[in-house]
Formats: C-alpha cells, sequence, structure tokens
C-alpha cells in the first residue's frame, strides 16, 4: 500500500521533499500545509495537487495520512509534532529537532514509548560516502583517534539578512542550529557521546550568530575543533570539511569526496593515499539537487517511508536528534560563558 | 532552428560546448579548484581568455547561467571570436538563496523586481502590483515572464539553443508538472525562436515523463560517465533507454572528480553513440588536452562528422542521436 504523505510548510524543504516523495514508488503527497492561505493556487500550479491546508489540526480532521514531513521554522516543530503523535501519524521532521533543547525533549517524550515511525533530516548520514568514512573510522584502519578539525562554510549572510532563519525565536539560532547541526550530528555519529563544550562566536551581521569556533570533547578521547561562519565567500553550497588525526593515518572528509592516509597497510587499505569520491558509493534512483544532499536527500526520504510500511526505525531517529539538540544547548550555553559538561 | 510551427526539425548541436560551471567557482574537481576558478574568474577578462581559446580550438558552443561577470566576459569574448550561447536558464541556485531570506513568492518577486518598466509593459504588466497578482496566483501565468526575465541577459547573442536548468527540470518532472515543461518550450520557441532543450539529472524519469506527455522537446542534457555518476536511475537503465530514444543528447558530467580520465569519458560516450558533450575547462592551457582527449577518446572526429556505432541503424545523424520521430515527420513533410 503506497504511504499517504502530508507536507508541512512549503518552504524550499518542503518543496524539495513534496518532489522526492512524489518520486517514489511507493508514497504520495496526499496533502499540503502552509499558514500562507495566499499559496493554495501557487503549489497547485507547480503539480502539487493535492487538498491546501491552512493549519496541520484541519489538514489531520480532513484527510487520511500515514504520516507528516515537517518543513516549519523550528518553533513551530513541536506544536506540529502533537498534533501528528495524538493521531498516531508518522513525523519527519527536518532538522534540527527543535528550536530549544525543552522543546526537542518534549518531542521525544511524545514518541518514545509509541510504535509512531519518527525520524529527523540530518541527511548527512543517508550519504553513503559518509556511511562508509564513519565504518572506515570506526573500524580501527586508522588506529587510535586523537583529533578531528573541522570547517562549516557558507556565502549566506553578507549584511542584515531577512528571513524567519535568522530569527532566534523562529529557528532558535543562527548558523549554528541552523547549519553546523549537520556537522555535529556527524560528529556524535563517528565518535560518540561528546562530555564537554567550549565555544566562542557571536554576530556580524545578524541578530543571531553568524560565527563560532568549537571545541568539543568525547567519551572516546577523541577533542573536535569546529570553525563556522555563514559569511565566507566562495561558498555557494554550505561546505562541510572534516580532518580527522590518528595514530596510523588522517582522514579527510567533504560531501564529496575523501581522502585517507596510511603510515602502514591497514585491512583492506595500503599504505599511502586511497582517495574517494561520492560517484563510488551513490545509488541513490533520484537525485532533486546534486549540487548539495542530492543522494541524502533521496536516501533519507525513501527510508523514512520504508520505515512508516514496516515499523522499523530509521537510521536517525528523534533520540538521536535530542543528542545534537543537547550539544547546541551546550554550545549555546558556553558562548555565553565557559567550559560546559554535559 | 525550429519552424514556425514550433516543431523541431533536424539538428546538430556542437561536440563540445563549453560548461560555466568552473566560472561560476562550481567544478566536479576540489573544493580548492573550484576557489581558485572562483577567484580567477572574478575578472572577466580571465573568463574570456579561456572562452576564446576553447572556442578557437573548436570548442563549439557555452552553456552559461545568468551571472553578471560571466555575461561581460562573454562580450569580450564575442569581439574575438565567433560564439554560440546555449543559456542554462534559470541561475536555479540564486533562486534557492533568495528563497532562503524571502519564501518561494518572495524570491519570485526580488527577480522580477529587475525588471525595467519598459520591459514590464513589453510583456503586459502594469507593474509590481500586477507581478504580485500573478505570482500568489499561478506559476503557470508566471513561467513565461520568468523566462523573459532570464532571456532578458541573453538577447544579444541569439541563442539557438535554450536549456532549462536541471534542478527546474527535474522537480517540474516529479510534480508530474507537465504545463512547465510545455510552457518552457512553447515560449522559447515562439517568443526567441530558439530550440527549447532540458538539462536533467534523472533522465530515466524524464524521458518517460516526456513519453507520457507527449511533449515535443528534442535535447536533453543528462550526465553520462563510465562510473554511472548521477545516471538515475541506474547506469544501466539510462545506458538501455539511450538505445531506445530519438532525443539528441548532450552528455553532462563526463569527468567524475578526476575518477576517470577525459580519453575513457570520450570513449564511453562514443562507444554510446553519443555526439555532443558538456566538457569543464578552467584554465586556457587545459584547451588543448581536452580537444585531444576528444579526438583520442573521441566523440567525434577531425573532420566533424561521428563514427557511428555498430548496430546504431543510422538513427545517429550527423554530430548526435537522431531527431524525434515528431521532428522527423516533420522533416518528410
Amino acid at each position: 500500500m503506497s504511504t499517504r504523505v502530508a507536507i508541512a510548510g512549503l518552504g524550499k524543504m518542503g518543496l524539495m521533499h513534496s518532489a522526492i516523495v512524489s518520486a517514489s514508488p511507493d508514497a504520495q503527497v496526499v496533502a499540503v500545509v502552509d499558514p500562507q492561505p495566499q499559496l493554495a493556487h501557487y503549489v497547485k500550479s507547480l503539480g502539487l495537487d493535492a487538498p491546501f491546508y491552512t493549519s496541520v489540526e484541519q489538514m489531520l480532521e480532513r484527510t487520511e495520512v500515514d504520516a507528516v514531513f515537517v518543513c516549519t521554522p523550528g518553533a513551530a516543530h513541536l506544536p506540529t509534532a502533537q498534533a501528528c503523535v495524538q493521531r498516531g501519524v508518522h513525523v519527519f521532521v527536518e532538522k534540527p529537532l527543535a528550536d530549544t533543547l525543552d522543546n526537542a525533549r518534549r518531542m521525544y517524550d511524545l514518541v518514545k514509548d509509541t510504535t509512531i515511525v519518527h525520524a529527523v533530516g540530518y541527511m548527512k548520514s543517508h550519504y553513503p560516502l559518509y556511511q562508509k568514512m564513519r565504518a572506515l573510522a570506526q573500524g580501527g584502519t586508522l588506529g587510535r583517534i586523537h583529533q578531528c578539525h573541522c570547517t562549516v562554510y557558507l556565502s549566506q549572510v553578507f549584511r542584515s539578512p531577512k528571513g524567519w532563519v535568522y530569527s532566534k525565536d523562529q529557528s532558535g539560532g543562527g548558523i549554528i542550529i541552523n547549519s553546523t547541526c549537520h556537522l555535529l550530528f556527524l560528529l556524535q555519529w563517528f565518535f560518540g557521546h561528546v562530555t564537554g563544550v567550549f565555544a566562542r562566536g557571536g554576530s556580524i551581521h545578524s541578530e543571531v550568530e553568524d560565527v563560532a569556533t568549537i571545541i568539543l570533547e568525547f567519551e572516546s578521547g577523541v577533542v573536535a575543533s569546529i570553525d563556522t561562519s555563514w559569511g565566507v565567500p566562495g561558498y555557494t553550497v554550505e561546505h562541510t570539511q572534516m580532518l580527522i588525526v590518528a595514530e596510523g593515518g588522517s582522514l579527510e572528509i567533504t560531501d564529496d569526496r575523501a581522502r585517507l592516509f596510511l603510515s602502514r597497510d591497514a585491512g583492506e587499505y595500503q599504505q599511502g593515499w586511497t582517495p574517494f569520491h561520492r560517484s563510488d558509493f551513490d545509488k541513490a534512483p533520484v537525485d532533486l539537487s546534486s549540487d548539495y544532499g542530492g543522494e541524502g536527500y533521496c536516501n533519507e526520504d525513501f527510508e523514512f517511508i520504508r520505515c512508516c510500511a514496516t515499523g522499523a526505525e530509521p537510521l536517525v531517529s528523534w533520540r538521536d536528534g535530542l543528542k545534537v539538540q543537547e550539544i547546541i544547548e551546550a554550545i549555546y550555553r558556553s558562548l555565553g560563558g565557559g567550559y560546559v559538561r554535559l | 532552428m525550429s519552424d514556425s510551427n514550433g516543431m523541431g526539425s533536424r539538428q546538430s548541436w556542437p561536440e563540445l560546448i563549453l560548461s560555466a560551471r568552473p566560472f561560476l567557482g562550481a567544478t566536479s574537481r576540489s573544493k580548492e579548484t573550484a576557489l581558485d576558478y572562483l577567484v580567477q574568474f572574478s575578472r572577466p577578462e580571465n573568463s574570456a581568455a579561456v572562452v576564446t581559446a576553447a572556442v578557437r580550438q573548436g570548442v563549439g558552443a557555452i552553456a552559461p547561467m545568468n551571472d553578471t561577470t560571466l555575461l561581460q566576459a562573454l562580450d569580450l569574448a564575442r569581439a574575438g571570436c565567433r560564439l554560440q550561447v546555449c543559456p542554462i536558464i534559470p541561475n536555479a541556485l540564486g533562486y534557492v538563496r533568495d528563497a532562503t531570506d524571502h519564501g518561494m513568492i518572495g524570491a519570485g518577486l526580488k527577480h522580477l523586481r529587475r525588471l525595467s518598466l519598459g520591459e514590464m509593459l513589453g510583456i503586459g504588466l502594469r507593474g509590481l502590483t500586477d507581478l504580485r497578482r500573478i505570482m500568489v496566483r499561478d506559476f503557470r501565468a508566471l513561467l513565461p515572464i520568468l523566462i523573459d526575465v532570464e532571456m532578458a541577459a541573453f538577447k544579444r547573442f541569439q541563442p539557438r539553443l535554450v536549456l532549462l536548468h536541471g534542478q527546474v527540470t527535474d522537480i517540474a518532472v516529479a510534480l508530474g508538472n507537465k504545463e512547465a515543461l510545455r510552457i518552457f518550450a512553447d515560449v522559447v520557441r515562439r517568443r526567441f525562436g530558439a530550440e527549447p532543450g532540458l538539462v536533467t539529472n534523472n533522465f530515466g524519469a524524464l524521458l518517460k515523463s516526456l513519453g507520457q506527455w507527449r511533449i515535443d522537446i528534442d535535447v536533453i542534457v543528462a550526465p553520462f560517465n563510465p562510473k554511472g555518476f548521477l545516471m538515475k536511475p541506474t547506469k544501466q537503465v539510462c545506458e538501455a533507454l539511450l538505445k531506445e530514444t530519438d532525443k539528441y543528447i548532450i552528455a553532462d558530467r563526463i569527468e567524475t572528480a578526476g575518477a576517470d580520465s577525459l580519453k575513457d569519458a570520450f570513449q564511453y560516450l562514443r562507444g554510446l553513440g553519443i555526439a555532443s558533450a558538456m566538457v569543464e575547462i578552467g584554465a586556457a592551457a587545459d584547451v588543448d588536452s581536452v580537444v585531444a582527449s576528444r579526438h583520442n577518446g573521441g566523440t567525434g572526429t577531425s573532420g566533424g562528422g561521428l563514427h557511428l556505432p555498430q548496430g546504431s541503424g543510422g538513427r545517429v545523424q550527423s554530430a548526435g542521436r537522431g531527431p524525434s520521430t515528431e521532428s522527423a515527420r516533420a522533416s518528410e513533410g
């Protein structure tokens, strides 16, 4: 049976998920929701020929849906999730899980003892390249890992910006919660539990933080540094880079490629350099944004749809989203103070 | 060039078409290379030098997006060589960035505000109030205006081929929006006298939809490379569909981040019977090696013709896969 999906929030991510769900042979978009009624005719003429509602509650009363993709500003995630969970509807929320740690906890409490399928859009975990590199990092090929130097850059904010993304009330913060959160997910997915955070940063053009420098300590002994900014020229799309330094070599990873260096043979890898490219692993059947997120978005949505049909737990559940939110909260506390222990 | 009925006629397109991605700091090569390109090509004369060298060595066209610096470069290059321009519209990345700040409708309005009063009157609009009314009402009514806005920058190059950006094509196909593709083709033919083409990263889905919707667009730009990168849904399916289609295919993303050599890439295309390819060239000094790879690995020959793969049945025309059946019928008629 085809999974009946509603899309809540018709910004660029809502449109993207609508298109991917529509491209799936196992799902269909049966309703769309946005508080702006003037969008109704517009989205219909884009090809989204599903009933339009201005509230999730109204949609849930009038339409039979199996799952909702929540693509609203972060502050609307909790109330939207509450409405869905009350009716037993599966929920995918775009990242981050919520605008605040408190709301993220309340969201996880909604679903933790239920059979509701819940996922959060940390789509980089669905890149086969990152999956392969995580297996490599955790498999002992590199030996003991000491450090991970990371950057997240984006050319987006060069003057006072407009939009909900730059409003703390609506999105929860700035570059850290809106963009760097992808890397924070990857780091705890690669290296495990974060035990401490130290961060400095601030605003240049926005009312939220535009830049930050962050140190993360992990229970595993790894120390990660992050430099992040959405005001760096030359990064038309978000660019993430991780350089893992280990006893047996190093591993540099971006969204497109990776470079392994080993000081001696280890497992299937020989001493010296081994390059990888996303084309070595990408098997997604659809790619709607090849310059950013292509196979990640497709794999993520198709996996969620499969989980809705089978009841399986998605790769990135709200429990995982909550872990990232705890790190985000600790970083924000550290920005205004000192070292924060988790 | 299309005929007056809007039906495509027999066409061939250049064997090598210069991709504009390096000039915009986007390349299949590394991020470091992309940043170097961005710095280098922030000066239009540097882009113009590469374009001019490429054209002089036999690269037949460039496929630019609407970018002020790049357009300045094309003006400079045009002074020194005959340049065929095949625009890719719209500049989708620009829209996506603006959508972050202004929402979908706000992003569209921002771009439309670039129209002068004269241009607005020319396309039947009385001002921003009219624009906003159309914008919030109907994407289909808006689309011809968006095409006009984008094409305003390219009119001076008198393009023979206008390509719809891959992200727009693919989202339209995914959402079943056949009217968007039909309107694009119609506006490009009627208003600009050019042949419409579609860029895609979902070749299989696009071919299926074009067939079902009976939309007469003959030119498709799609990834074809030895590794199968971005050949969706799979490399095998794309290769099988290629054998059956009568569309004119221009290969894109032929290099996979240096994983394949250009010579291998051109050999692969030749085996498939694809005669036209987008190539990324980031320096005038690289032009010779790209053109040599084409000849050695070759989609074409030094004589400009194409070696037909065995069993092609002659469907491949002088420089590419053949015209659509509709086009062929029009020519026979």
